[in-house]
């Protein structure tokens, strides 16, 4: 494998990773901007109004049909938040040029349709999204914003985040309101858009099977004259002073239940293991007590809030055992704090993990993914790096960890009919 | 013991190569070496899933019948032995370990980047050595009804199982893969047991490994580990299936957002490469007709009669079972039907559009282009095709065979609008 990164100007970087390996060529754009909960309305429409359609395609049905002649390449996007950071994936992903059939120069073609989406959207004017294409996209948000009730478990997360992240951005819904997406305009939209190509820091990952080298030139003169900020991603949450708990009701036949903990400070390598050992895994403490040895739920698992200083612990259980499985929960934790386990969890847990980082590497989305993680860290270390940050890890460092862990908020998704505090 | 017969099977392109080993013991292995990858994924599975609820073996005087949802249950029983369980010895060389049930099959798999040789010994052993107690029976069962339970709560899982429900009078996969919460109670350590020996039998089994493995490395194992076991001539029944749905409509209730729906239809049961070929022509036949790129899309999300998750949904397929279906979230499920039979009727008359026909089965190939780029889905095609009686790589080369008169004539044959189930969750509150 054969990776470098290229500076293409203030705040766009872009990565090569080259491995012969492969049989499909990626190139995402992702692009970072501190959070402005107003504004996650008006972002989380854009994506899809860039990919649906653009300037030269510029229906749903023309973008398509392109993308099926390009041997069903797949135009794909994606928002989240890291932390306090907001964050837009574009990817591109087509099959390598060797396997076209009639000898398409596919990587070009797909680098091309990426940039024109990006740079070249479909407009009506010169100031607003094309009106019939801003409709559909918009009833989409709606309808996404709607379903989001239909999957229980991310429903009764999200529900959590509004108490856990109280007053930060991460509590606002990530694709806004329905009333703030109704509220939206074409011209709006499009201001928005100008306004992230402009400010947002930019990373551009390729890879793919062979080297790509007119990329850095073209990806450099679609982002010429920016001067974008570099980006942190580190935004503790402040733990409350004591804990709160919060419940909604719903038809469902299962209950969740959701606890946070949270940490004033924490190293992630420990926190990463901390939480493996605690309910990430099959031999973790959560798994092997709470339900296979208590019975009480299919899954309880914890896992770490990227940034936030927060483990998440989620678990679908029966009304009647919500108190006994909360207990439960903190009463693992609490073996963790008195270092009541065994020497062979860690030894365990650092094996899982280290397995699992040790498959990076084998397919194009977990390059560009790991080269992503290095950007982020404060300290830019890679696989090998992080493998001896784990391998380092003592027993006192889980405990100390553990200890540093606080409950902060506990949020139960009832069936309806009963509702507490 | 006698030797094992083996022969290397090349993709048509792409330039893959599996090496196919029937091992003296009667299991099928199958090994992909992918040198240039640092992980490896095994998958270690059994033609037995939740529609295998009647059978018997040789000799046997009567059929036996076992409570729905035991192959799921016995998949859990499964990871326990009488010492340890197999998560613990997982744990030992770092592999990420699953199982899955389905309703034809159930799988038990692992994926790691170091120590594969010491995992597939796990693999193996635990899978050959079952262990099971009343008292480990009672103490899943509460862990599975939570299973089930989540289950109920996915609308997209209500929205499929009420549509099965009304598209087969009696085939069993008709009922849920993990059972019912009653169904479960009635299954104890003696059932589990029978089913383990008619089921577990490696005549009726599969090993596929793909990645940076050696075959002779796996092999060796393989001999060390498998225990001989007799062909126990395995015979099932499955009830007789009339041609026509149950019933055409089924509209239900759940805590969702926009309705959901699904226009599925009741095709012919096929099975081995005739099964392969018909999953793509249906699926050809109504992408072309109904993918994004078509009038008919355009205009119902123009209408808001749809939205994005609208499209056409991979063929459902097995023994005595094929169903292909259309959906997505609707306000108006009922007339997205109507739209969708008048343009199926229509080009049952007038044919359908060859070239988009031609870029979608341009697409498809890329797709498959596209699944050799992984470990996993390597592992997952050689052991999807022993499951369907067919060879690795065999889709490739029905690919690029089928033709759009064979496609048309499918659609024209098979695809009857006669004999579809409309299946719709909606919110109490919702009119549909």
């Amino acid at each position: 494998m054969k990776e470098y990164t290229q500076s293409l100007g203030e705040g766009i970087e872009f990565v090569s990773i080259v491995e012969p390996k492969f049989k499909t060529t990626n190139i995402s754009a992702v692009l970072l901007l501190p959070c402005q909960p107003e504004k996650f309305a008006e972002w989380a429409l854009i994506p899809n109004l860039l990919l649906n359609s653009c300037e030269k395609y510029p229906s749903i049905a023309r973008m398509s049909e392109k993308m099926q002649e390009l041997y069903g390449a797949y135009l794909d996007n994606s928002i989240s938040l890291i932390a306090d950071t907001w964050q837009m994936r574009l990817l591109v992903n087509s099959i390598g040029d060797a396997y076209a059939l009639e000898g398409e120069n596919l990587r070009e073609e797909a680098a091309s349709l990426l940039l024109e989406c990006l740079l070249h959207p479909n407009l009506e004017g010169e100031n607003a999204f094309a009106e019939s294409a801003f409709k559909t996209e918009q009833q989409e948000l709606l309808d996404v914003i709607e379903s989001e009730i239909n999957n229980k478990r991310s429903y009764a997360v999200k529900q959590a985040r509004k108490k856990i992240f109280e007053n930060e951005p991460n509590a606002c819904p990530l694709y806004g309101t329905t009333e703030e997406v109704l509220a939206l305009t074409p011209e709006k939209v499009y201001q928005a858009y100008q306004e992230i190509l402009k400010q947002a820091q930019i990373l551009i990952y390729y890879v793919g099977p062979e080297e790509a080298p007119e990329l850095p030139e073209l990806f450099r003169k679609a982002f010429a004259e920016r001067k974008a900020p570099v980006i942190s991603v580190q935004h503790p949450s402040p733990c409350k002073a004591e804990p709160v708990t919060v419940s909604d009701s719903m038809n469902v036949g299962q209950c969740q239940l959701i606890m946070a903990f949270k940490a004033d400070e924490i190293q992630q390598e420990a926190a990463r293991m901390c939480s493996l050992m605690f309910g990430g895994a099959p031999f973790s403490l959560l798994f092997s007590n709470v339900r296979e040895k208590m019975s009480l739920c299919y899954y309880c698992s914890s896992n770490i809030v990227y940034g936030k200083n927060t483990m998440i612990v989620t678990s679908g259980v029966s009304q009647e055992n919500l108190e006994k499985t909360r207990e439960a929960v903190l009463n693992q934790l609490e073996t963790m704090q008195k270092g009541e386990f065994e020497d062979s969890l860690l030894t365990d847990a650092k094996r899982y993990l280290i397995n699992a980082l040790k498959l990076t590497g084998d397919t194009p989305s977990s390059c560009a993914a790991e080269a992503f993680e290095r950007f982020l860290r404060p300290d830019h270390a890679g696989v090998a790096e992080r493998i001896r940050l784990y391998e380092n890890l003592t027993k006192q460092d889980i405990i100390e960890t553990a200890k540093a862990f606080r409950l902060d908020t506990v949020y139960m998704l009832m069936q309806k009919g009963e509702k507490q505090a | 013991m006698s030797e094992r017969m083996q022969e290397i099977i090349a993709a048509p392109r792409g330039g893959q190569s599996c090496l196919h080993v029937k091992h003296q013991t009667g299991l099928d292995i199958y090994i992909m070496e992918m040198p240039d990858f640092h992980s490896a994924y095994a998958l270690f599975g059994t033609k037995y899933g939740s529609v295998n609820t009647m059978f018997r073996l040789n000799g046997e005087q009567d059929f036996a019948q076992v409570p729905e949802g035991i192959a799921h249950f016995l998949e859990h029983k499964l990871f326990e032995n009488e010492d340890t369980g197999a998560f613990e010895q997982y744990a030992k060389t770092g592999a990420i370990a699953n199982a899955y049930t389905s309703f034809d099959r159930t799988a038990y798999l692992f994926m790691c980047s170091e120590n594969f040789n010491p995992s597939l010994e796990i693999l193996l052993n635990f899978v050959q050595h079952p262990y099971f107690t009343q008292e480990t029976v009672d103490k899943e069962q509460g862990i599975i009804a939570q299973e089930i339970r989540m289950n109920e709560d996915e609308p997209g899982w209500k929205l499929f199982f009420n549509s099965l429900k009304c598209m087969y009078h009696k085939h069993p996969v008709r009922i849920g893969i993990a059972g019912t919460v009653e169904s479960i109670q009635e299954i104890n350590a003696d059932l589990l047991y029978r089913c383990y020996h008619t089921f577990y039998n490696l005549h009726n089994m599969v090993l596929s490994v793909a990645g940076n493995i050696k075959a002779e490395e796996v092999l060796e194992i393989c001999d060390r580990l498998l225990i001989p076991c007799e062909d126990h001539k395995l015979e099932q029944v499955f009830p007789e299936e009339p041609y026509e749905v149950y019933q055409h409509e089924v509209i239900d209730t759940a805590p969702v957002g926009v309705p959901l729906f699904s226009l599925d239809f009741k095709l012919k049961p096929k099975s081995g490469t005739e099964l392969l070929k018909a999953e793509l022509l249906a699926e050809l036949a109504l992408d072309t007709l109904f993918c994004a790129s078509t009038e008919i899309y355009q205009t119902m999300l123009e209408e808001n009669l749809i939205n994005f998750g609208f499209g056409v949904d991979s063929p459902f397929t097995g023994n005595g079972f094929f169903t292909v279906g259309i959906g997505g979230e609707s306000r108006n499920p009922r007339e997205v039907r109507r739209r969708i039979f008048e343009v199926i009727e229509n080009a049952k008359k007038n044919g359908f559009d060859q070239q988009a026909f031609e870029r979608l089965r341009k697409a498809k190939y890329g797709n498959l282009i596209r699944s050799m780029d992984s470990v996993e889905s390597n592992a997952s095609m050689m052991l999807d095709c022993y499951m369907c009686g067919i060879r690795p790589f065999t889709p490739a080369a029905v690919l690029a065979e089928v033709t759009y008169e064979e496609a048309l004539q499918f659609l024209r044959d098979e695809i009857d609008t006669e004999n579809t189930v409309l299946s719709v969750v909606h919110a109490p509150e919702d009119e549909i």
